[in-house]
């Protein structure tokens, strides 16, 4: 279930490698983790995820130099970036539009994904995504990093800078209004894909 | 929305937390109110399965390939410029230093050349201002010796009177003896005649009999004007003065008629 990197052993010897810019190093990081980066942007909304895919990606080859750990803190690395790039795209976007944020994430999540070099994704039950929807920014936030981006409490209190307790109080209650959605729905709503 | 739920009330967040870290690891909880958001949590998981083609894979590892290089290159530049910055922010940063140094070393200079002038020195407004804000304030023995050498006395380390060091120092003392000439003179000539007026000359006279006991000013010269001033209240208790009210000339009693 956990969407967490595999590269095991060979993660230091990839890491020395994309540091020095090679390419097949870089194309065995993206490999393994912007499939989840995406994941996290499409879970939150973006009309562009894979924009905002690449765009971790550069700012990762600006700052990974600078970067030394293991495979896990690498993960938490990406995907700090990866959530101030959803910050920046949030501002801009309550710049723009006000409309109502969960038809505005039902919208562009039932939208088929139709960009290049993406093959296909599946399709997100309507019912999942507006439970989603339903729940606070930081519940979403916090569900997000946790089931999406496979981090584990620890590592999205970092991403998020809060402590474990908070993060762990907003993923129950995130979970509670999910819960709770649940038991309001009629017969015929399940969450079969 | 309000809704009771065995994760609102009722149990423990512990054991709550438990459960929902099995959830999200794919295992069943052990709190079977909780089994349906497993389909939830297996939906969610489904937004990170996004297949990506190799070809898209490539063209974005390239791309952050190139990055890498890029800032490399940009780096060894920044290393450059920022030695070049450091160096100039040093360079800056001493000057200054040199500068605040040079100026606290003259100001004390000042303040210690300062400190001994006297009045009639160039700098004793300096001295007089720096005491003020409490540098070099020698108190009452510095005062005295300052009064000492205006009078044009020598006292221990102060072996050169005012006098000597500026001629006009003395000057100044001998302007005093010609005001107090002319005040007399004019207290003379104003009133004469009148009650009050003969009041004021008798007071005067008394004034100058006084100072001149006590060795003030010129002992002679004021038991002089003393001497006018009471032939003067005289001649008045008998008749007007014909010059009564005209300013004395300076440095002379005011003439009355008759002098003693």
């Amino acid at each position: 279930m956990m969407t967490g990197m595999s590269l095991g052993k060979s993660f230091e010897s990839v890491l020395d490698a994309a540091k020095l810019g090679a390419d097949w190093a870089w194309a065995v990081l993206y490999g393994e983790i912007a499939g989840p980066v995406m994941g996290f942007f499409r879970s939150r909304g973006l009309a562009d995820p894979e924009e905002a895919a690449g765009d971790v990606f550069f700012e990762l080859a600006r700052g990974l130099a600078d970067f030394e750990g293991t495979e896990e803190s690498f993960r938490t690395f990406v995907f700090a970036i990866a959530y101030r790039r959803l910050l920046v795209e949030n501002r801009f976007s309550t710049r723009r539009s006000r409309t109502l944020l969960a038809d505005r994430v039902l919208d562009r999540l039932q939208a088929d994904v139709d960009v290049i070099g993406v093959v296909s994704a599946p399709e997100i039950p309507r019912e999942v995504v507006r439970a989603f929807s339903m729940l606070t920014p930081e519940q979403r936030d916090v569900l997000s990093l946790r089931i999406v981006a496979g981090l584990s409490v620890e590592q999205v209190g970092e991403v998020l800078n809060r402590g474990v307790k908070k993060v762990k109080s907003l993923q129950r209650r995130g979970m509670a209004r999910v819960r709770a959605q649940i038991s309001q729905v009629d017969e015929g709503f399940s969450y079969e894909s | 929305m309000k809704v009771d739920t065995p994760l609102r009330d009722g149990m423990w967040s512990e054991l709550i937390d438990r459960d929902l870290n099995l959830l999200i690891e794919g295992k069943p909880p052990l709190n079977e109110d909780l089994a349906p958001l497993g389909s939830f949590v297996v939906s969610l998981c489904e937004f990170a399965d996004v297949p990506v083609s190799p070809e898209f894979v490539r063209d974005h590892a390239a791309k952050a390939a190139a990055n890498v290089q890029l800032v490399k290159s940009a780096n060894a530049n920044s290393r450059l410029t920022s030695s070049r910055r450091l160096a100039f922010a040093l360079r800056r940063r001493v000057g200054a230093a040199a500068t605040s140094l040079m100026m606290i070393v003259g100001m004390t200079g000042v303040a210690w050349a300062a400190d001994s002038a006297v009045p009639g020195d160039w700098n004793y407004g300096i001295d007089r201002a720096l005491e003020v804000v409490g540098i070099g304030a020698g108190g009452t023995a510095e005062r005295l010796g300052e009064l000492a050498v205006s009078r044009g006395e020598d006292v221990p380390g102060k072996s050169v009177s005012a006098s000597a060091r500026n001629p006009e120092a003395r000057q100044n003392d001998l302007s005093d003896v010609s005001g107090l000439e002319h005040a007399t003179a004019t207290v003379v000539s104003i009133g004469s005649g009148s009650q009050n007026g003969n009041e004021i000359r008798e007071g005067v006279s008394r004034l100058l009999e006084f100072l001149a006991s006590i060795g003030e000013i010129d002992g002679q010269a004021v038991a002089e004007y003393a001497r006018h001033l009471r032939s003067a209240q005289e001649s008045s208790d008998s008749h007007l003065p014909e010059d009564a009210g005209k300013p004395a000339e300076t440095g002379k009693p005011a003439e009355t008629g008759k002098s003693g």
